[in-house]
C-alpha cells in the first residue's frame, strides 16, 4: 500500500507544528502566534481545497487566490512584530491594503479565479523571501543575539520561509504553464516537490514553536 | 526560426532545485558564520575576563608586598625606635623618683604599633603556620568579649602545609569575615571548622548574627567581592546555602598536598 504523499501526508503534517503550537501556546510570543494564525489559514483552506478539489469534484482555485492574499496580510503583520515596528502600522496596512486590492486586480482582470493565481503567489514568494532576508540581515547585525540564534524562535521561522518560498518561487511562476504542458507524472512529481518544501517549511516551524521562550 | 525542444519539466525542476540550494547554501554559510563570530566574541570576552582577573590578582600581590613592608617598617623601626625611647626615659627619669607616668604610655604606643604591624602583616604564617596565625587572630577578636570565636581543626598540623600565598588569602579572608561579623551581624558566636572532604580543604564559617542579604552583598559588598577574589585567586569557591539564622559560608580548596603532608 502506497500512501499518497501530496494528498494526504502532506496536508497532516501542518498538524505536527499546529498542535506543538497550541500545546505551547503560553510561551508563544506574538510574533510565533502570528504564524500559528498562517498555519490555521493554510489549513482551513487547504483543507476545504481538498474538500472541494476531491469529493465535490470543482475547481478550487477562487480559494488559492484567497489564501494568497490572506498569507501576506498574516506575514506583514509578522513582520511589523519581530521588528519592532509598532508605530509604523499604517505603513504595514496601506503594504496589506495594497497587496489585496493586486490580488482584486488581478483575479479581475488577468488571472480568472478559476486559474492558479501566479502573478500574486510570484509576489507573495518575492516579499517573503525579502522579508526573511532583511531578518537575517538584522540578525547578523545584531551581534548582541549571535549566540543564542539557535535559540530564537524567529530563526527558524523566517528560515523557513526563505527555504519554502526561494524553492517555490520557480513553480509559482511557471505553474500556469506547466498545467498545460506537462504530463501528468512530471506534473505530479514537481508538487511532490513542493510538498517536499512544505513538510521541510512545518517542521522549521515546529522547531521555531519548541524553542519559543516567552 | 529553430523550435525550442527544451524540456519544461526539467527546466521548471531545476529552477525550483537551483533556488533552493541558493536559499539552503545562504542559511548554511549565514549559520556558520554567525557561530564564528560567537565564538571570537567568547574568546574575546574570556581573555577580557582572564586580564582583569590577572589584574586584580596583581593588585592583590602588590596590595600584600605592601603592607608587609609597612608592618615590617612599624615594626622593626618604629617598635625598636620607641623601645630605645623607653629605656631613654628610664635612664632620664631615674634621677627623678616616682615619675613613671610615662611607662604605661610608652608601653601602650608599642603594643598599638605591634598590633597594627601584626594586622597588616601576619608575621607568623610563615614561621608558626596557618593555624597558630589564626588563633593569634581570634585571640585579638576575643580580647573585647564582644564575640567569641570557637575554632575546631580537625586537620592539625596538616592545615600548616599550605603555600605562603594560599595560607594568606585563607587569613584574609577569614579576617574579612569576622571583620563584617562584628561591624553588621551583631552576632554573639562564630564557629570556624577546617576539615577535609573528597579530598579537598574545608573551611565552614558560621556567625549567629541578623545573616546577610546575598543579593544585596554580591552587588554592593566591597568586603565579599574581595572574599570571592581571593578565592579566586588560590582556585577556591565558595557556597553560601541560606541558613535560618545568621550566617554562612563553606570555603572549599583543592589543596590537596596539605592533606598529604
Amino acid at each position: 500500500m502506497t500512501i499518497d504523499f501530496i494528498g494526504v501526508i502532506v496536508p497532516l503534517s501542518i498538524l505536527l507544528p499546529f498542535f506543538i503550537a497550541i500545546y505551547r501556546w503560553k510561551h508563544l510570543p506574538a510574533g510565533a502566534r502570528y504564524i500559528f494564525l498562517y498555519l490555521l489559514a493554510s489549513a482551513v483552506i487547504n483543507f476545504t481545497a481538498v474538500l472541494i478539489g476531491r469529493y465535490l469534484h470543482k475547481n478550487n482555485m477562487p480559494l488559492v487566490h484567497i489564501l494568497t492574499a490572506a498569507e501576506v496580510v498574516i506575514f506583514l503583520f509578522y513582520y511589523k512584530t519581530i521588528f519592532g515596528h509598532q508605530n509604523k502600522l499604517p505603513a504595514y496596512l496601506s503594504m496589506a491594503v495594497i497587496f489585496i486590492i493586486l490580488c482584486i486586480v488581478n483575479a479581475l482582470f488577468f488571472q480568472s479565479i478559476h486559474t492558479y493565481s501566479s502573478y500574486t503567489r510570484s509576489a507573495e514568494a518575492i516579499i517573503c523571501i525579502l522579508f526573511a532576508l532583511n531578518y537575517f540581515a538584522r540578525l547578523a547585525s545584531d551581534t548582541g543575539n549571535s549566540v543564542k540564534m539557535v535559540k530564537q524562535p524567529d530563526f527558524y521561522f523566517n528560515a523557513g520561509i526563505f527555504l519554502y518560498f526561494s524553492g517555490a518561487f520557480m513553480l509559482f511562476i511557471f505553474s500556469n504553464f506547466i498545467i498545460t504542458t506537462l504530463s501528468k507524472t512530471n506534473f505530479m512529481i514537481i508538487w511532490n516537490i513542493h510538498g517536499g518544501l512544505l513538510v521541510l517549511m512545518y517542521i522549521l516551524f515546529s522547531i521555531g514553536f519548541i524553542v519559543c521562550k516567552k | 526560426m529553430q523550435k525550442v525542444t527544451d524540456n519544461i519539466f526539467l527546466l521548471v525542476l531545476f529552477a525550483m532545485l537551483g533556488t533552493f540550494i541558493l536559499a539552503a547554501s545562504f542559511i548554511f554559510f549565514f549559520i556558520r558564520y554567525q557561530r564564528r563570530i560567537a565564538i571570537q566574541k567568547e574568546a574575546m570576552q574570556k581573555a577580557e575576563l582572564d586580564h582583569s582577573e590577572k589584574l586584580l590578582h596583581a593588585t592583590l600581590l602588590s596590595q600584600e608586598e605592601e603592607r608587609k613592608r609597612i608592618g615590617r617598617d612599624l615594626h622593626d623601626d618604629v617598635g625598636a625606635s620607641l623601645s630605645n625611647l623607653k629605656m631613654v626615659m628610664a635612664q632620664v627619669v631615674e634621677t627623678v623618683p616616682g615619675k613613671t607616668a610615662y611607662k604605661p604610655l610608652i608601653d601602650n604606643i608599642i603594643s598599638t604599633v605591634r598590633n597594627i604591624s601584626h594586622t597588616l602583616s601576619p608575621p607568623g604564617l610563615a614561621l608558626f603556620g596557618l593555624e597558630n596565625t589564626l588563633h593569634e587572630l581570634f585571640d585579638n577578636f576575643n580580647i573585647g568579649g564582644i564575640i567569641k570565636i570557637n575554632f575546631e581543626n580537625e586537620l592539625g598540623e596538616k592545615m600548616d602545609g599550605l603555600d605562603e600565598q594560599a595560607a594568606l588569602a585563607l587569613y584574609r579572608i577569614i579576617q574579612e569575615l569576622l571583620a563584617n561579623t562584628i561591624k553588621h551581624a551583631e552576632a554573639r558566636h562564630v564557629l570556624i571548622r577546617c576539615f577535609a572532604e573528597a579530598g579537598n580543604m574545608i573551611i565552614t564559617y558560621q556567625d549567629d548574627g541578623k545573616g546577610l542579604d546575598q543579593a544585596a552583598s554580591k552587588k554592593h559588598g566591597m568586603g565579599m567581592q574581595n572574599v570571592e577574589a581571593r578565592l579566586r585567586m588560590i582556585q577556591a569557591h565558595s557556597e553560601m546555602p541560606v541558613v535560618s539564622k545568621g550566617f554562612f559560608i563553606k570555603v572549599v580548596t583543592a589543596y590537596k598536598p596539605v592533606l598529604t603532608k
